[in-house]
């Protein structure tokens, strides 16, 4: 029995159970300083509301967990909550803010802008002028906006709709308790559009309140990969018995799918935006390889052990963290390295004196290398070191750039 | 609105019980997914699925404690994302540490073969031995998957001292599953 196993027993506990323990998290102690602090706050904010509304560069602090950010043109964007998103220059050294938010509703960056959401509308900040353009805006009814950048510039946006319109001939009574609920899709339904990257202008509709059961076109960005000049796309090939759809691979219409191979979940990005993994399945079961598909067209198989989670991508090879197992539990070992070319793999060296310089997520350029952690608000960045062959051999710690000191 | 409203409306197919169940206790739900997977988007897919699910069961189903059942599909659909993520599973921080935890109690190789409510009724029975107090803690560490810090403030306590008393119960849960003939 492993602890995934236990842990996920757990939510077959009875509901007695679980409501004793419920109940205290529903009632938390309250002491006088709790009720000083919250007149405080709520003092503090009619105070200052009219003093922030009429403007738009403020920070009110930052400091919460970090998710890594995206290289463009070398230099390293990320967000910082309650401020906005900052960019970081290694050459420099230093970091500025380049787009103020106090709300986050998500962004994304690429080479010509950085792209973020204000409720239901997208907007583009080009990098070049600084001009904000309005790209998008949902209707009224729509309950959320998503957007995905496509590497050949194009914006993928969702459109979730929330809808409870569950219909049923007949409704139980006192009499005929038992009635057979009618059989209905999702309650969610999904619109979908490709838009252009620059002027906003719509270039294709995928979809229009679609419901996520039969017949959903599963959503552009999950079966189609545009990078380098190439497109991946994967297209239906059959079912499992379970009804999940499966999937062949095609390179510019050409099918390049192994043998014996077929693919049931859509492509995962590395980071980096270089090199993209899809998961093999052979018949009902996982293979542990997975294709490794590049911006210059390449198709590779790479291995994929339990004790390995690929991470980013860059210049022909791929970052990954390696664990092993030790006395029945899985340890972490440290960054290794796979050359897609020869196949060959290593550990990078790591400078470990400094334990707070966690290496749990991070994205690359192939020159730099920039590390966070979900519990730290720090970003640290590394200098990819290489050997007399050019091939990374080790990390060297550049410098740390902490959000909570903004 | 008191649940026993929220489920009388399921029970007349009244679209209103999903509005309702979402005021009541959506951000609640979103929290437990959150503290499971890092993926927003998977956060917000898992509270959709409990809403789903729960206007399936109800009725026939009439849930004595509407709060757990709401609670135990939102863990249970998370997990199953989790799980489902494959080789490139990025989980919650406190879930992660949860479950690093757990393998005190427990850390084996897969068992194909396990049935997890057996195991759960087994947990079960060892949780009735601890106090109300231990039982509590306990749950709201590995079922709701709260941090130390939230746990020693529900209960009035430190950090070390939850971190002793989950010792505790993780080291009593191994030796209860090993009576009970489970291989761990």
């Amino acid at each position: 029995m492993t602890n995934e196993q236990l842990s996920a027993s757990l939510s077959y506990l009875g509901d007695e159970l679980l409501a004793e323990c419920g109940a205290r998290r529903q009632r938390p102690k309250r002491s006088w300083r709790t009720a000083l602090i919250k007149a405080a706050c709520i003092a503090l904010v009619l105070f200052s509301g009219i003093y922030v509304a009429g403007r738009f560069d403020y920070s009110l602090g930052a400091g919460c967990a970090s998710s890594p950010g995206t290289i463009a043109d070398g230099r390293y964007y990320y967000h910082v909550r309650h401020s906005g998103v900052w960019c970081y220059d290694p050459a420099m050294g230093t970091s500025e803010r380049v787009l103020s938010t106090f709300w986050y509703d998500g962004y994304a960056v690429n080479g010509y802008g950085i792209y973020y959401l204000r409720g239901e509308t997208l907007y583009v900040q080009v990098h070049e002028t600084g001009e904000r353009i309005k790209l998008y805006t949902a209707p009224q009814d729509c309950t959320r906006l998503f957007f995905s950048l496509l590497g050949d510039g194009r914006i993928d946006v969702r459109l979730r709709f929330n809808s409870y319109t569950i219909h049923q001939d007949k409704v139980p009574t006192d009499t005929e308790p038992n009635v057979p609920p009618r059989s209905y899709n999702d309650t969610i339904v999904w619109s979908e559009y490709l838009l252009d990257g620059r002027t906003g202008e719509l270039l294709e509709v995928r979809q229009e309140y679609a419901s996520s059961g039969a017949g959903f076109e599963q959503f552009y960005e999950n079966t189609h990969l545009t990078f380098g000049g190439y497109e991946f796309t994967l297209v239906p090939s059959g079912q499992r018995a379970d009804g999940v759809a499966l999937y062949r691979l095609l390179r510019d219409g050409e099918d390049v799918t192994p043998e014996g191979t077929l693919f049931d979940q859509g492509f995962f990005v590395l980071r980096g935006g270089q090199y993209a993994l899809v998961e093999c399945v052979r018949g009902e079961k996982l293979t542990h390889n997975m294709l490794c598909l590049g911006a210059d067209g390449s198709v590779t198989t790479l291995r994929c052990p339990n004790t390995r989670s690929y991470v980013a991508a860059a210049d022909g090879f791929v970052f990954y963290d390696q664990y092993e197992w030790q006395l029945a539990e899985q340890r972490y070992v440290g960054v290794g390295c796979h050359d897609i070319a020869t196949g060959e793999e290593w550990l990078l060296t790591v400078d470990r004196t400094d334990l707070t310089r966690e290496l749990y997520d991070y994205t690359t350029d192939g020159a730099y290398l920039y590390a966070c952690a979900p519990w730290s608000s720090a970003h640290t960045v590394w200098r990819l070191v290489s050997d007399e062959d050019g091939r990374p051999a080790a990390l060297e710690y550049v410098d740390t750039v902490d959000p909570a000191r903004h | 609105m008191k649940d026993e409203q929220i489920i009388a409306l399921y029970f007349a197919r009244n679209e209103d019980a999903i509005g309702e169940t979402d005021k009541k206790y959506g951000a609640r739900l979103l929290q437990l997914a959150q503290r499971i997977l890092l993926d927003q988007f998977a956060c917000e897919e898992v509270r959709s699925d409990t809403y789903l699910k729960t206007w399936n069961a109800i009725p026939p189903q009439r849930p004595p404690v509407f709060s757990a059942f709401l609670s135990r599909l939102t863990r249970q659909g998370a997990i199953d994302r989790y799980r489902r993520d494959g080789a490139q599973k990025r989980g919650a921080r406190e879930y992660l540490l949860s479950l690093e935890e757990l393998g005190d109690a427990v850390g084996g190789e897969a068992d194909e073969a396990l049935d997890a409510r057996l195991l759960a009724e087994s947990i079960e029975r060892y949780l009735r031995t601890l106090s109300p107090r231990e039982r509590g803690v306990f749950l709201a560490r590995y079922f709701y998957v709260d941090p130390l810090a939230d746990v020693a403030r529900q209960y009035g306590t430190s950090i070390g001292a939850v971190k002793s008393l989950l010792y505790r119960t993780r080291q009593g849960l191994r030796a209860h599953l090993e009576q009970e003939g489970f291989t761990v």
